[in-house]
């Protein structure tokens, strides 16, 4: 299959399928966070991967109070751009859930480009 | 609220049993209480949920409410109840992982809202600038159930 062609849907399954195959350690800590997907970062640029917005749960106060729940989304343009095949792209959009969930713990860019996570 | 995601099959939500078992209770509740609509006069939560059609006048309000409510009742009634009976199974880790599509998506939105109406009412919270209520217990549902709104929301307007 030609990767240019994966549709929104075809995306949206791998990301799906990615999500179910991670870790349960990495899965069960996570508490009100929404996924989703687009096409690109709403700048239109093919720079980024993924985007995490939210409170990290290292800078959390009171939690449950106010606060608005975290969110993941992942770009399939910039996805597609970057991966050669198909397995290429389910091991990219792998490492941009870890990363992003990361992001989710309180790891920043530096310390999760240490560790090999993008 | 565990997570929410966007599938090829529809929005995916996942609560833990407990929160699960929360949601459906106030569901239920809110469905107990519509239920009732027609002996419970002035109860603010109901107030809330059915306001007058028109303020100044009661004949046309009474009127206004006799043609529009039952319908309006019944449908709050069955998305209530729609969100109770979709929470009871469970997964084997004990969570509760509910697929909507987009219009049952849309009557969960709706129920949600009523079900933050309602105990709002309760609560005594009216707007931005109402005194957090004395209920911790209340007002932690009230806040909660606004999150997984929030969640919903984004998932249904991606």
């Amino acid at each position: 299959m030609k990767l240019d062609a994966l549709s929104a849907d075809q995306f949206e399954q791998l990301v799906t399928d990615e999500l179910d195959l991670l870790p349960d350690d990495m899965i069960d800590g996570i508490e009100n966070v929404g996924f989703t997907t687009a096409s690109r970062p709403d700048d239109g640029s093919l720079g980024l991967l993924g985007l995490y917005t939210g409170v990290a749960l290292t800078r959390r106060g009171q939690y449950g109070h106010g606060e608005l729940p975290d969110h993941i989304v992942l770009y399939r343009e910039p996805h597609l751009r970057i991966s050669r095949d198909l397995d290429d792209l389910k091991l990219n959009i792998h490492v941009t859930l870890v990363h992003e969930i990361g992001h989710y713990y309180g790891l920043d860019d530096e310390e999760l480009h240490k560790l090999g996570w993008g | 609220m565990k997570r929410v995601r966007v599938t090829p099959a529809g929005i995916n939500l996942v609560f833990t049993g407990e929160e699960a078992d929360l949601l459906a209770s106030v569901a239920e509740q809110l469905s107990e209480l519509l239920d009732g609509y027609e002996d419970r006069d002035g109860d603010p939560a109901l107030e809330r949920l059915l306001p007058d059609g028109y303020r100044e006048n009661a004949d046309d309000a009474e009127e206004f409410r006799r043609f529009t409510q039952t319908e309006l009742v019944g449908e709050k009634v069955a998305g209530a109840r729609g969100i109770a009976d979709a929470l009871k199974p469970r997964t084997a880790k004990g969570m509760a992982s509910v697929t909507l599509g987009h219009p049952e998506a849309v009557v969960w939105l709706r129920s949600l809202n009523d079900i933050r109406l309602a105990l709002a009412a309760r609560l005594g919270i009216v707007d931005e600038g109402s005194p957090p209520p004395l209920d911790d217990n209340g007002y932690a549902i009230y806040i909660w159930l606004g999150q997984v709104q929030f969640l919903l929301l984004r998932a249904v307007d991606r």
